[in-house]
């Protein structure tokens, strides 16, 4: 959950960093950054932004390197990441561990599909 | 405590007509009446059904008037007792023990419930705005055109992914369904399909409400039992929807790609209780196979008759109910009397047309006239003049459905000085356990020497 946590909890704001990130694939400057969200109309204090792109970085999904302000994973990855992760704990994780006298075996193997095919074929 | 009882039978009765139904008439009936019957066992489970005994007693009444139906009013020893006095309620040990225990009951299911509902629905809704972004336009009409087809107007979105070999459906309110396939594919159209049914239907919602019927009465093997073989139930109706109307070769496509689905998840073990998988065991698909290739006919309205009538005459459990037994004490009565009051396991009946009669007072003389022969110190004589000793605990038998005979009530109880006080009382007494109900008290005298 802790694990989980870590890549899920993007707040509305941390959101908006990204996808203003997203839109500059080469990285940008941090007050470039900011004037970007001035120019929108957000009238977010140097020091706001910074906190942002702090937690953001802990995250571990935005760089900083010489000033330049970049995202670790383009939108399509985050997305992917953010989807298998989601799912890998409906599939296996604290809610399925919850069931687990329900755990059932899902896998058939080969001999036991190549029968069931026959028994399909024959009728 | 009583109220979950009693949902627990009536659940596991309705698990009871499902389970013979499915073992005798299987293979002529639809999965879909089966799915039927299935979530009124699970609504059975769930629903406070003792709050319609009333309406029960009042039906009864109405049809049969000399309905020996007032039996069901005979207070036992064992039984929630309620006493409202100036606005308080005292009730009786009894009540205590059952409202603790069930409030601990409840709220430890609550408490699970909440947890896990909560962290689903937080998940779910991450899911939807992650495939939300990550759906192409291509993808959205190829979803929507299926949704018409079904006439489903929620909002639901569909993840493609390889990663995971998997085609599921999770989230209540806005659901995502995982989909293992290209979406331009053909496969990809069965699975969607299949999973769209399930969102037409609500399943997931109704895996819960199972999942919750378990949690509240786990010590119940019925509903155990109902639980195991529900996914199964729920799947193969929703094979039927899918490949209803289709052509054999159409099915066969159908059941070979289940069968692939199911090969392909070889290093997967995951829990399937509140999501709609796609594929499971050998058994089960074969099962699953064997349910679609009989084609069996589906009537709509003789199906929702046949689990109307059912349902209806499982209702008929509602009489194992027993009511809490209430009654109100006048505004003066002191809180030890109060207490007393609620704690007394007997139940004072009053006998018609005596309402109005006071407590009558005799002189020695003339109420041993009236009195009956005293031959025990509390004694019960029927209308026949036969006298009976009342037992000291005058001991009930919980499980006797008790047949009362009328007659009169003495207590004759002796004091230190060597006098008695007799007291004569209505009453009824089973003439099967013995256990005497005590009415309204109608003689009192206080011998100051006793000549018994």
């Amino acid at each position: 959950m802790k694990c989980m946590k870590r890549v899920y909890d993007i707040s509305d704001a941390e959101m908006e960093v990204m996808e203003k990130l997203w839109e500059q694939s080469d990285g940008i400057k941090q007050s470039e950054l900011l004037a970007l969200f001035e120019a929108d109309g957000k009238e977010w204090k140097r020091q706001t932004l910074n906190t942002f792109l702090v937690r953001l970085e802990g995250k571990g999904l935005v760089k900083r390197e010489n000033r330049i302000v970049k995202v670790v994973h383009n939108r399509e990855e985050y997305n992917g990441m953010q989807m298998k992760t989601v799912i890998d704990h409906v599939y296996g994780g604290r809610l399925s561990n919850f069931v687990a006298s329900f755990v059932k075996e899902n896998s058939i193997a080969d001999s036991d599909a190549k029968d069931l095919i026959d028994f399909l074929e024959n009728n | 405590m009583e109220y979950l009882l009693v949902m627990s039978l009536s659940g596991s009765t309705m698990t009871g007509i499902h389970l013979l139904l499915w073992y005798l008439l299987k293979d002529k009936i639809c999965a879909r009446f089966y799915n039927l019957l299935a979530r009124v066992a699970i609504l059975y489970y769930l629903i406070p059904l003792p709050y319609l005994k009333k309406y029960y007693i009042a039906v009864f009444r109405d049809l049969w008037p000399e309905s020996s139906l007032e039996i069901s009013r005979v207070p036992l020893t064992w039984r929630n007792h309620i006493v409202h006095a100036e606005g308080a309620m005292h009730v009786n040990i009894f009540a205590s023990i059952q409202t603790m225990i069930t409030a601990v009951w409840l709220l430890g299911v609550c408490i699970l419930m909440a947890g896990q509902v909560a962290e689903y629905v937080w998940l779910a809704r991450k899911a939807a705005e992650y495939a939300d972004r990550a759906m192409t336009p291509e993808q959205r009409a190829f979803l929507d055109g299926l949704k018409d087809q079904y006439g489903i107007r929620r909002r639901v979105f569909l993840y493609e992914t390889t990663a995971e070999k998997r085609t599921m459906t999770f989230g209540f309110f806005s659901p995502v369904i995982v989909c293992s396939r290209h979406t331009t594919s053909r496969e990809a159209e069965l699975l969607v399909r299949h999973e769209l049914v399930h969102i037409k239907r609500m399943d997931v919602l109704w895996k819960l409400f199972m999942h919750l019927a378990v949690m509240l009465h786990w010590c119940n093997p019925m509903v155990w039992i109902l639980h195991r073989g529900f996914d199964q139930i729920c799947e193969c109706s929703c094979d039927e929807i899918v490949m209803q109307n289709k052509s054999k070769e159409e099915v066969k496509e159908y059941l070979r790609l289940m069968i692939e689905e199911a090969r392909e998840k070889k290093t997967e073990k995951v829990s399937m209780r509140w999501k709609s998988g796609f594929g499971d065991d050998v058994r089960k698909i074969k099962e699953r196979m064997e349910n679609l290739m009989k084609r069996k006919k589906w009537n709509r309205v003789a199906a929702i008759t046949l689990v109307a009538a059912l349902a209806l005459a499982n209702s008929i459990t509602v009489f194992a109910y027993r009511d809490v037994f209430e009654r109100e004490v006048v505004e003066e009565t002191s809180e030890e009397e109060i207490e007393k009051t609620a704690q007394s396991d007997t139940f004072l009946f009053v006998p018609e047309g005596t309402e109005g009669e006071g407590l009558q007072e005799f002189e020695v003389s003339e109420a041993q006239e009236r009195i009956q022969e005293i031959l025990y110190d509390s004694q019960f004589t029927d209308e026949a003049g036969n006298i009976y000793p009342i037992a000291e605990d005058n001991g009930i038998e919980p499980y006797c459905d008790h047949t009362f005979v009328s007659g009169i009530g003495v207590d004759h109880i002796k004091n230190s000085s060597g006098g008695c006080e007799v007291r004569e009382f209505y009453a009824q007494r089973c003439s099967k356990c013995g256990y005497v109900l005590q009415g309204k008290e109608t003689i009192r005298v206080t011998y100051a020497k006793c000549p018994h």
